[in-house]
């Protein structure tokens, strides 16, 4: 269902996009702006961030676009002789573009993000190739929890609690707190206690294979309230400076479009 | 769904809009295009905010001297989108800024061909 929507909306955004980058009428260039933008708000609801979404449909749909239009209106003659919408470098900037997506795409393919902070862990004790190691003590026992430690990609270690089934397969894998400092980890764990993991089979998968966590279903609901605390707080010095560049950008744009002599 | 797919559409929206900046002649045009491209670097931040999960917070604050229960040291998962925030208020910034130099040549060439905008080339 997600992956449907995800790819619907992804469909209107590119070719909304293209359709702003193509069309001769500028005006309905600015139009099917305002459909990519407004598409963009829905794949913000997709990533869970609502408040972001609402921002976008105020800002962008409501104020830029609509600003967009006025200036469209105040600039173009509309029943005046027909200007060439594109220059004479079509042909390069497609190609510019194009590998500019290929490099993007390549790099970000080829990178490990920390969302991906997979361990491999071994419940045959072998040894693992790769920089992510593994400490298990015991092996076998079923009614006790057993626990692991997982050092990521770039060494970083992770304590794990593992249960196993009547079958020695692994049936829940918990994340514990990893250094000794207990409150400091329960704040950091806060939320994050529960793995996830990708693909359906999963113990056949668990064991000495890859796997990943993500944020509960519920991590981001109540964002605005959070959000509007963090900017309060943490980022109150960036949020002030915003506040003094969008006046610096009101008086200038008055001072730069005002009529001399006025 | 996965970080890819988002960062995916990103970047495909991202060379869209750099392909408008570069081929148009139109100067609202080219700012429609550079609208583009800020709301895929936003998008960026969205999904790296929503699947990257910030551990490292705690051990960097620690390099920065923060103690226990900073603010700054707990990843509630929310920085991603507060950068988000500003990316667009700055990106408001830009499209009024814009547009008032964009009726400024207007007014100046009669017209607002960039092309022909072209008395800082050498």
């Amino acid at each position: 269902m997600e992956q449907t929507v995800f790819y619907l909306f992804a469909f209107i955004i590119i070719v909304s996009a293209l359709a702003v980058v193509s069309i001769k009428n500028i005006f309905h260039c600015a139009l099917f702006l305002v459909l990519c933008l407004f598409t963009i708000g829905g794949v913000f609801v997709l990533l869970q961030a609502e408040f972001l979404a609402v921002i976008q449909v105020l800002l962008y749909v409501g104020a830029v676009a609509i600003l967009m239009i006025f200036a469209i209106m105040l600039t173009s003659r509309l029943a005046g002789r027909e200007v060439m919408m594109t220059n004479e470098h079509t042909f390069l900037g497609g190609f510019l573009s194009l590998a500019l997506v290929f490099i993007l795409i390549f790099s970000f393919v080829n990178t490990s993000f920390p969302t991906d902070s997979r361990f491999k862990i071994d419940l045959e004790g072998n040894r693992l190739p790769d920089a992510a190691s593994y400490y298990l003590p015991q092996s076998g026992a079923t009614e006790h929890p057993l626990d692991a430690v997982g050092l990521d990609l770039t060494g970083y270690p992770y304590y794990f609690q593992i249960k196993l089934d009547q079958q020695g397969s692994v049936s829940q894998i918990r994340l514990l707190n990893r250094t000794d400092s207990d409150d400091l980890n329960a704040a950091m764990m806060a939320g994050i206690k529960s793995l996830k993991f990708d693909g359906p089979n999963i113990p056949a998968d668990l064991i000495n294979g890859w796997f990943s966590y993500s944020y509960p279903a519920d991590h981001f609901s109540n964002s605005a309230h959070k959000i509007g605390t963090r900017l309060m707080q943490t980022f109150v010095l960036p949020f002030e400076i915003v506040s003094i560049l969008l006046l610096a950008a009101l008086i200038g744009a008055i001072v730069i479009a005002r009529r001399e002599g006025s | 769904m996965t970080l890819m797919h988002y960062l995916s559409l990103a970047a495909i929206l991202f060379g869209i809009g750099f392909y408008g900046v570069l081929t148009r002649r139109n100067a609202i045009a080219v700012l429609m295009s550079l609208e583009l491209m800020f709301n895929a670097v936003t998008i960026n931040l969205i999904a790296f905010n929503r699947y990257v999960i910030p551990f490292r917070l705690e051990e960097f604050g620690m390099r920065m001297g923060f103690s226990g229960s900073s603010a700054f040291m707990t990843p509630d998962g929310y920085i991603g989108q507060i950068f988000a925030i500003f990316v667009i208020a700055i990106a408001a910034a830009e499209a009024t800024v814009g547009l008032a130099i964009v009726i400024l040549i207007y007014r100046r060439w009669r017209g607002i061909d960039i092309d022909r905008v072209n008395l800082l080339k050498w």
